[in-house]
């Protein structure tokens, strides 16, 4: 079982995404937008996934905070990025180098 | 609404598993050795050169920039890894080791270094201070001192690298001196 975090999901997609997380008995939180409690949410989840589909400045925030966090704290958490637009090879290659493992959904 | 939650569950359990392999055994690092003689069949042998040493990502391995003598040395330690040695008994080690004192002879030439106790030590803070550079580079926050460990016995300090190491061959050869450049 993991502590996960959502963030930056629309809450239709989080809420699914949660259920099918805590059926695999993982548990999960949710951040709806960069609040200061996202770090302290993120200080306690092994993993955080965000939705990074469009460049919407708030989760870009997110990720930032995620990045700072994880050079603070340890290897945890670890990122997931989704992605459901193709966002190009650049984009793709900086975040995987900040160590975000990026997946396609449709 | 997604239409499949497959890849990201199965995204979720892989990252689980890689922060689960991290925290027990270490970072990944992989030793590229080249001129491997393709009679000697699988495996390293003697007369085969350490090229590179990297640290694997995603996107694209990154370099852990070690000169010839840490090369060696973290070579060396990959391969004792479950023995913790004192820099006495890792000189010793490579002096009488086959491996080092005919480094890159397949390729018709050796390429030695000299190894003693004080010059293993010196060797143990560059390594660390590249790995240290790596992680960095990655974003990966280890400290490299829990990589290249250094644990004290009595009056001596013993090293042994804490990673998971595999060993790469590129530009195998068939005759020593000919490099054909074949993967």
């Amino acid at each position: 079982m993991a502590r996960i975090l959502l963030g930056g999901f629309e809450e239709a997609q989080a809420l699914s995404l949660a259920h099918a997380l805590r059926l695999r008995n993982h548990h999960v939180d949710h951040s709806w937008s960069s609040t200061d409690r996202f770090e302290e949410h993120a200080a306690n989840s092994d993993v955080v996934i965000l939705d990074l589909s469009g460049d919407d400045p708030s989760t870009r925030l997110l990720l930032e905070k995620t990045f700072r966090l994880r050079l603070q704290t340890g290897l945890r958490p670890m990122l997931l990025g989704i992605l459901q637009t193709y966002r190009g090879p650049r984009f793709e290659e900086e975040i995987e180098r900040k160590g975000v493992r990026v997946i396609y959904v449709s | 609404m997604f239409r499949d939650l497959g890849p990201i569950l199965r995204g979720v359990d892989r990252l689980i598993f890689d922060l689960g392999a991290l925290e027990q055994n270490g970072p990944r690092i992989v030793v590229v050795h080249r001129f491997r003689l393709r009679v000697s069949g699988e495996g390293c042998h003697p007369g085969e050169e350490v090229a590179r040493v990297l640290l694997p990502r995603a996107s694209q391995p990154i370099d852990i920039h070690l000169s010839l003598g840490p090369r060696l040395l973290f070579d060396h330690l990959a391969r004792t890894r479950h023995i913790p040695q004192s820099a006495t008994q890792v000189s010793r080690s490579m002096r009488h080791s086959q491996f080092v004192n005919q480094h890159g002879r397949n390729a018709g030439f050796l390429s030695l270094r000299k190894v003693n106790p004080s010059s293993v030590k010196e060797y143990v803070k560059r390594i660390r201070k590249a790995l240290g550079e790596a992680f960095e580079e990655a974003q990966l926050p280890i400290d490299p001192t829990a990589v290249l460990v250094s644990r004290a016995v009595s009056n001596e300090v013993r090293y042994v690298l804490r990673s998971r190491i595999e060993w790469v061959h590129v530009d195998d050869i068939d005759v020593i001196g000919r490099s054909r450049g074949g993967r």
